[in-house]
This record gives structure tokens, C-alpha cells and sequence, in this order.
């Protein structure tokens, strides 16, 4: 491909770090502040700081305290991450940073670290896409087989809902479809607050859901009436099921019964899994495609975990799932992402890239 | 104080992006016996006791300065001007004895940028980093350009409200009286003061103030951003209701 630079040229490295590059990469893009570091397909250190519990009392995150908290995290998680690894910045070939999408002033926090960090070590330096790198993230998953293409990827999280068509990690995915307006762990989050659940919503609602019957209350399935399957296919809409679980909470509770707790919620998390599998699998269906990988925060859901094992099964389509500490938003996923871009001879990104906040897949690396 | 030579990056994003590299020399003069002695345990059989002699006694200069007045773009061009910085000053990284970084007060989203990126170069060469309040740098700044007296410095903290602090610019130094504090900019504080309104704040001035406390000792500023504000969010005041009673 005439815009990939021969691999020797790419970032200076040769021989074995050409080969089997080491690479710290640098998450910065909503709570976490991440760190990780991978030599080729190999995971050395996951470091991961949290601001997660000073999200806790407004019930989601807040940008301002998430951006005041990677300041703070950034030096002690680099830290833990080499000593993870056991490795000094001398042993490290490169730096990946997340450029978008996310909350920008939390990216900004990553970025201009990334960048004085890599000036001052002299290390080459990649910017990311966050999106691709839950996807790239499986190729260090520990006894991981090598990520077959093309694949579906559905990345469900706080911060996004994603449906992917990947058919080369570091050179073409294609956006299927996404949120139309609430991501889907923020429909767990809002939900579970109508329910007095605790933030973050999705393990409360997990919790109490056990023993419920799922088949209780049919939640509605956003955008998967015949005439939105049209325009809407592989989008998804999770503000009206809100909608409709607080209407029928209050309208119980204005007639003075009382609220079957397990029943609510096993009900609304059987419409949230059901129509992001469907969803996910009719895209595998359509484009012939028998593998879906999942990645984000809400795949820590037990439910959609099990339904996606359960209908993938059925349909013939082979179900990856990293291990949790991966699926959520980590900087080995970064990194691993960088290390694909070295070994398959992309040429780092130049200094002048900034946080977007909407960046799109198909800028799976930011020149 | 001992002999040393500091070689400083100063980074401050708390208004546009400013990026210096600064030289302190602070090589003592002293007799010319003693000195020859010390100098020969070092550089055997070559020393040359008038040179230390002629050595500048608190040199501070400013080798570069690169700049960018663009108050939304910090994060886009901070790598740029570090490099832009230490190429004018014919520096390489390693030469680097510290990183200064300016702590604002400054808008929050920009200020972390110069923050960020002084923290992690410092951390990639096992390099200090030296915190400095950003006004101190107007005040330093103001004083070279011939201010003098009682100084109120003030500078944009968005949202109709200013930042300010009050110096003392009739000594040697500046001398921060008041302030770094956030006011409405009808309601400052130490209206007698003569107001400086700062639209830019020098990494090369930044860099000086820094050299300045190494020299005297002066403690620096503590690790924490000054925000002087508190992060914009709204308690949850309970559930709102979907449907009409
Ligand atoms: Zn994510």
C-alpha cells in the first residue's frame, strides 16, 4: 500500500524492536487513567488509576473532576506501570497515546503528557484511536489465538455504544453504527438511579436482578421496529427504555404497590443485552462475518455476557471476550494498538495532533 | 549558596503556550588559591585559576523562548514549542537540570496542558520539577520592563471573573504580598494598587523567577494545579418524575 511506509523506516527502530516493539500506552479518555505496556502481542504491565468513586455522588461522570484527576494520576500510574513491567524508559521503544474519541479536556491531559514525554526520551510517538484499541486489545489478551478478519466489534461502555465492521485493525474499519443518544452503561447508570440504585448502575442492577424473571415487564427495544431497521439498523437508542422503566416505577408506585426490584431490573437488562446482541449479530448475519468480539465497560454485565454466549452459539458466529480487566477502558489497549502500527510499518504521528472528542474510526491512527 | 549551573525548560499554558529554555550560573567568585585548589582535584594538571576567578557570579538568562497566543489550541502545539525551545537554545534534553512548570492560576482545561507536559518530560529524564504561581512570572516580567511600587496583576479566569495578586515590586525581586485569589472584576481586592492586566504569561520570565528561588531557596509552589475554582457540576437534587401526576 503506497500510504504505508516501509517498515524499516517507520519510527527508526529496527531488528527487534521493529519486530517486537515495546510500547507504553497512555489512556486518558474518561475515568481511567491508564497505562499499559506490551512487547509485540505480549502483556507486560495494565496499570490503572480510577476517578470513578468521586463520580460516584452526581450519578455519572463529571468532565472537570475526571480531567483534575488524570493530572494528578498520571505520574504515580507511569510508575506503576513500569514497575509492573519491570522496565526503565530505556527499554521502551515507543509511546501510544489515545487522541479521541472521549471527554476532550481529559484527553488533553494524555496528549500533552505523551508529548513530553516522548521529547524527552526521544521516543516516537502514535496517536490513537480509543475506539480501535478495545478492538486491538484481544491481541494481548493473555493465551489469546491471533484476532481473526474481518470481524464484528460491539464496544459498550459508559461513554459509547459501537457497532464496528473490522477488516484490518490498522488500516480499514468501518463504523456500522452507534448511540443515537444515551450509551448504553448510561441507561444502567439513569436506570439505576429511578431504582435508588447506587452509581455505577450496571453491577447494582446485576446484583438486584438475580432471581428476577426477565420476561416480567416487555421493556421497549429501541430502534428495532421495522420501519427504524431501515434507517437505523445498526444503531442503537437507550433514552426511551429509561423512559419507559421510570414511567412504569412511578405509575406502580403513585398506586401505592410496591416496586418487584429484581423484576424491573432483570427485565430492563434483558432489552438493553437483547437488542445490543440482535443488533450485533444481524451485522454478522448481513455481512457474513461468523466472529464478534466485544469490548467496553458493559460487557462486565453478567447478563449480556451470557446472551451473547448463548445466541452467538446459535447463530455459528465465534464469541471473543477479553478478560473484563481489558474490556474496560485500559492503556494496554493503547498500546497494543500502537505496537500493530509499528510492526506493520506506519511512521509515528506527527507532533501537532490535539484531543477530538469525536474522532472517527476510520482515523484509527491520527498522522 | 554552592556552585552550580542550572539548565531549565519552563513550560506555562495558564494564558496562550509559552516554552523557554534558561541558563543560571552561579559559579561563586572567591580567591584565586583556593580556587586553584579545588579546581585541580577535578580537572588535573589542566586548570587555569584566572578562569575561575572571571566565573559570572547569578547569571540567569534566557537562551529561547517559542510562544504561541492561540488560548485553545494548548494541547496541539505544546510539543512543537518544546522542541521549537530547545532547538533556539542549541539544547539537548539530557543536558537539562530541571523542568519549571507554571502552576497558574490560569482556565483550567489549558493550564493542565503545560502541567501535564512538564510532569511527564521531567519524569522521562529523572528531572525535578520546579512549580511556580504564573503570575509571579508577570511580576517578574513587569519589574524588568521598569513597574515598580505596589502591582495588582490580573488575567482572564473566563466566566466574567478575573484572577489577581498583588505585588511589591520596589525591591530587588518581586514580592508576592496577596493573592493568587478569583474575583468578580468589580470586586477586587487592593484597589490603591496600580492594575496590570496580563494577557500573556513568559516561560522565559517563568523560567528567571524559577532560577531566582533556586538561588535564594525560596520553597516552591505546592504539586496541585491552582484552580482556585471548584469543578462545575450540580448535586443531583433525587429523581425526576417522566410522567404527569
Ligand atoms: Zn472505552
Amino acid at each position: 500500500m503506497s500510504t504505508v511506509s516501509p517498515p524499516a523506516a517507520a519510527a527508526g527502530l529496527t531488528g527487534e524492536a521493529l519486530r517486537r516493539p515495546v510500547v507504553l500506552g497512555i489512556e486518558t479518555s474518561c475515568d481511567e487513567t491508564g497505562i499499559g505496556i506490551v512487547r509485540g502481542t505480549t502483556l507486560l504491565a495494565n496499570a490503572i488509576a480510577s476517578s470513578m468513586d468521586e463520580h460516584a455522588r452526581y450519578g455519572g461522570v463529571v468532565p472537570e473532576i475526571a480531567a483534575r484527576a488524570h493530572l494528578e494520576a498520571l505520574t504515580p500510574t507511569i510508575h506503576a506501570a513500569l514497575g509492573e513491567a519491570q522496565l526503565s524508559f530505556a527499554d521502551i521503544d515507543a509511546i501510544a497515546v489515545t487522541s479521541g474519541p472521549g471527554l476532550s479536556g481529559a484527553l488533553m491531559v494524555g496528549v500533552a503528557a505523551a508529548k513530553g514525554l516522548a521529547i524527552a526520551t526521544g521516543k516516537p510517538l502514535y496517536a490513537v484511536n480509543h475506539l480501535v484499541g478495545h478492538v486491538g486489545v484481544d491481541l494481548v489478551s493473555p493465551d489469546s489465538e491471533p484476532l481473526e478478519y474481518p470481524t464484528i466489534a460491539l464496544l459498550v461502555s459508559g461513554g459509547h455504544t459501537s457497532l464496528l465492521y473490522v477488516r484490518d485493525l490498522v488500516s480499514d474499519v468501518e463504523l456500522l453504527g452507534e448511540t443515537i443518544d444515551d450509551a448504553a452503561g448510561e441507561a444502567f447508570d439513569k436506570v439505576a438511579r429511578v431504582l435508588g440504585l447506587p452509581y455505577p448502575g450496571g453491577p447494582h442492577i446485576d446484583r438486584v436482578a438475580v432471581g428476577g424473571n426477565p420476561k416480567a415487564i416487555r421493556f421497549p427495544r429501541g430502534l428495532s421496529q421495522p420501519k427504524d431497521m431501515a434507517a437505523h439498523r445498526y444503531d442503537f437508542s437507550f433514552s426511551g427504555l429509561k423512559t419507559s422503566v421510570a414511567r412504569w416505577v412511578e405509575a406502580r408506585s403513585d398506586r401505592g404497590e410496591e416496586i418487584p426490584l429484581a423484576d424491573v431490573a432483570a427485565s430492563f437488562r434483558e432489552a438493553v443485552a437483547d437488542v445490543l446482541i440482535t443488533k450485533a449479530l444481524a451485522a454478522c448475519a448481513d455481512r457474513g462475518v461468523p466472529r464478534l468480539l466485544l469490548g467496553g465497560g458493559v460487557v462486565a454485565n453478567a447478563r449480556v455476557r451470557a446472551l451473547a454466549e448463548e445466541r452467538a452459539a446459535l447463530a455459528g458466529v465465534t464469541l471473543r471476550i477479553p478478560p473484563l480487566a481489558l474490556c474496560t477502558d485500559n492503556g494496554a489497549m493503547i498500546a497494543a494498538l500502537g505496537a500493530q502500527l509499528i510492526m506493520r510499518g506506519h511512521a509515528p504521528s506527527a507532533l501537532d495532533f490535539g484531543a477530538d472528542s469525536t474522532l472517527p474510526v476510520t482515523e484509527i491512527q491520527v498522522r | 549558596m554552592s556552585d552550580r549551573r542550572e539548565l531549565l525548560l519552563a513550560i506555562d499554558t495558564s494564558a496562550g503556550t509559552s516554552v523557554a529554555v534558561v541558563e543560571g550560573d552561579y559559579r561563586e567568585p572567591r580567591e584565586v588559591a583556593s580556587s586553584a585548589t579545588a579546581a585541580s582535584t577535578v580537572t588535573a594538571g589542566a586548570h587555569h585559576p584566572a578562569a575561575v576567578t572571571e566565573a559570572t557570579p547569578h547569571r540567569a538568562v534566557v537562551l529561547s523562548e517559542a510562544n504561541g497566543f492561540d488560548t485553545m489550541k494548548h494541547a496541539e502545539v505544546i510539543g512543537r514549542l518544546i522542541e521549537q525551545a530547545l532547538a533556539e537554545a542549541s539544547i539537548r534534553p539530557q543536558q537539562l537540570t530541571g523542568v519549571v512548570a507554571g502552576m497558574g492560576p490560569g482556565p483550567f482545561t489549558g493550564l493542565r496542558v503545560g502541567i501535564a507536559a512538564a510532569n511527564a518530560f521531567a519524569l522521562g529524564l529523572g528531572l525535578p520539577v520546579l512549580r511556580v504561581v504564573s503570575h509571579d512570572a508577570i511580576a517578574f516580567a513587569a519589574q524588568g520592563a521598569g513597574r515598580t511600587g505596589e502591582v495588582l496583576v490580573v488575567s482572564d479566569a473566563r466566566r466574567r471573573e478575573v484572577y489577581w495578586s498583588l505585588f511589591d515590586l520596589s525591591g530587588q525581586t518581586p514580592v508576592r504580598i496577596d493573592g493568587p485569589g478569583l474575583a468578580k472584576p468589580d470586586a477586587l481586592p487592593h484597589v490603591h494598587a496600580a492594575t496590570l492586566d496580563a494577557a500573556h504569561v513568559s516561560a522565559g520570565a517563568l523560567g528567571q523567577v524559577a532560577l531566582e528561588m533556586l538561588r535564594t531557596g525560596a520553597p516552591f509552589a505546592a504539586d496541585q494545579a491552582l484552580y482556585l475554582r471548584s469543578p462545575d457540576v450540580t448535586l443531583s437534587t433525587g429523581v425526576k418524575r417522566v410522567t404527569q401526576r
